[in-house]
């Protein structure tokens, strides 16, 4: 061990009396900017996902299609980035990097209960029962925000006329996918699962609901309900289930997923309704993604000219 | 050994900010406290005690081995609160900075005024939280200088709440009074936010040392305890804001409610949690 008396310190090895002041502030700064970096990639982590850019080739831009009405299309990132689908997480930016890579091939739909002809179908085969269509439709959200979206899909009756309902049917019953090696939020019980949803006969055979398997003139993404899912314009949009498995043809009003977790909060019909407030929040109004203020939210999602004779004497405030 | 004690000095001096001035030696020319074992060397300079241990069968001259005991003033430190507080008040400006240079790129994903909502309703729950971790953290680790970091953490919380009704009033509302007050009347979640945030107003006034004064330390210390309350509305604020998956405002929940059982242990049991 060597231990260097005094004499034997160079000059040139003593630290300069300024630089040792200067590494205190050196120290500082660096517990500064170490913790300011800290905190914000924990930030970064929690705050603000990536966002999954729209295919190279899809005519995805915002505006480039128009509803009946005239209004444009949102762009096909927000469309993709912004989903409300529990199976793959509870986030909404959270959906997108977690439902890449899902498999959606091969895939069969079985239509049952009270039809004439039962059938399993491949998806490949049911999509071909009908020419899909472009059908551009506002998208309200039960949580107040809206979009509107260039969907490519077929009309669901198309499907039940090849199943041929009994006279005594009067409800359809759907069912999403479970299958939690897949969908990696089932493993979580936020929701009973699988997803359920209803409608009763004659909304299903409405012309304006539709099986959509695709947006922009795509593949749907699968965080938008890959391979095939509902779309009911004018009812808030957890109606429209996603990865359709099954379709049952019934005679009694069938539960679903979030009248079973809340009956007192999402009814069966759950139509559009800015005069029936969602208990803890107002549906007077909505957040048209990509827009700054707020639109007053129209009856039937502005559909009510097709629809509202469904709905004849019935009360709404009731029948929510 | 001179050079070990002089870089234990140094680091304290970096560290703390206390610069020593003479010679310092290993030789035990200081007072030592009755404290300090036998055989161990004190450097008030420092205020620390080095005991000085041979192993047994080693030639005298070599490296004497040493550990460090605990400081002289119980275990506590006085650190430079102002760069303590410098800390916070930079760390605590990070998120909104990132914010807005993600709003300036719009990076802030596909509903962005939900994002900013959204993540300053959060951040003046964790400044609530935070305040109120300030005590029992202090006194289970023995540094009763932590309660002046207190009054930024929870200043952080009141501008990140009106940064949040801001954004409520502004985005949602659009400076519609009517409509504010028929929503706070009607909806819980709104009354419960609302309540929280009047409640921190007082607080805010108050925080001033000359407030302080002025009030006395007793009722301030009452005035204060309404923090309870703006936590708890915070909380459930947001509980009932959650559509299906509420595992994180649940985590805000037992987090607050492990705080305010420190408090009530504390004051029914004095001593227990010391």
């Amino acid at each position: 061990m060597l231990i260097k008396k005094p004499e034997d310190i160079k000059g040139s090895e003593i630290t300069d009396e300024n630089l040792y002041h200067n590494r205190r502030k050196f120290i500082r700064g660096a517990v500064l900017a170490g913790s300011a970096l800290a905190t914000g990639f924990i930030y970064r982590k929690l705050a603000v996902p990536s966002r999954e850019k729209a295919p190279a080739d899809a005519v995805a831009r915002a505006g480039s299609y128009l509803t009946a009405e005239g209004e444009p299309s949102n762009d096909f990132e927000d469309i993709a980035n912004y989903n409300n689908f529990y199976e793959f997480s509870t986030s909404k930016s959270g959906v997108a990097p977690r439902a890449k890579g899902f498999v959606t091939r091969p895939w069969a739909i079985e239509v049952d209960g009270l039809v004439h002809k039962p059938k399993t179908f491949d998806l490949d085969d049911l999509l071909k029962i009908a020419p899909l269509e472009d059908r551009v439709y506002r998208l309200r959200c039960v949580e107040a925000w809206s979009m509107v979206i260039p969907w490519l899909g077929f009309p669901l009756a198309k499907l039940l006329e090849q199943v041929q309902p009994m006279g005594e049917a009067t409800f359809v019953k759907f069912f999403t996918l479970f299958d939690p090696a897949r969908m990696p939020n089932q493993i979580e019980d936020v929701l009973p699962w699988p997803y359920v949803e209803g409608l009763r006969l004659d909304e299903a055979m409405h012309p304006l609901t539709i099986l959509a398997s695709g947006l922009y003139g795509k593949t749907l993404p699968p965080q938008n309900g890959a391979p095939l899912r509902l779309v009911v314009p004018w009812k808030y949009g957890f109606k429209s289930i996603k990865s359709i498995v099954k379709i049952t043809l019934t005679n009694r009003q069938p539960n679903t997923t979030w009248g079973d977790y809340a009956p007192n909060e999402y009814g069966f019909y759950s139509n559009v309704n800015p005069n029936v407030s969602h208990p803890r929040w107002s549906q007077a109004t909505e957040r048209r993604i990509g827009e700054f203020g707020q639109r007053d939210t129209i009856l039937f999602n502005g559909y009510g000219d097709q629809v509202a004779h469904l709905y004849k004497g019935m009360d709404l405030g009731k029948y929510y | 050994m001179d050079m070990a004690i002089r870089l234990l000095i140094s680091t304290r001096e970096w560290i703390l900010g206390n610069t020593i001035s003479g010679e310092v030696s290993s030789e035990n020319e200081f007072p030592v406290p009755s404290s300090v074992p036998d055989g161990a060397t004190y450097l008030s300079a420092c205020k620390i005690v080095i005991v000085m241990t041979a192993k047994p069968g080693e030639e005298t001259g070599n490296f004497p081995h040493w550990k460090l005991l605990p400081l002289e003033t119980g275990n506590s430190f006085m650190p430079d609160i102002k760069f303590a507080k410098l800390v916070i008040l930079i760390n605590g400006a990070v998120p909104l900075a990132l914010m807005a240079w993600d709003g300036y790129n719009h990076r802030l994903g596909t509903n962005p005024l939900e994002f900013i909502t959204h993540t300053t309703g959060i951040m003046t729950l964790l400044f609530l939280l935070l305040t109120l971790a300030v005590t029992p953290a202090r006194k289970l680790l023995g540094q009763p200088w932590m309660i002046r970091l207190r009054r930024m953490l929870g200043l952080y919380a009141f501008f990140y709440g009106t940064l949040h009704l801001l954004c409520y009033v502004w985005f949602d509302k659009w400076f519609s009074p009517g409509a504010i007050v028929q929503d706070t009347l009607k909806r819980p979640f709104i009354f419960l936010g609302m309540f929280g945030f009047l409640v921190m107003v007082p607080l805010a006034v108050t925080s001033t040392s000359q407030m302080v004064k002025k009030i006395g330390g007793r009722n301030w210390n009452r005035l204060h305890r309404l923090v309870y309350l703006a936590a708890i509305a915070g909380v459930l604020h947001f509980y009932l804001l959650v559509k299906a998956d509420t595992r994180i405002p649940i985590a805000f929940g037992w987090t607050l409610l492990m705080l305010l059982g420190y408090r009530l242990v504390n004051r029914f049991f004095p001593g227990i949690t010391d």
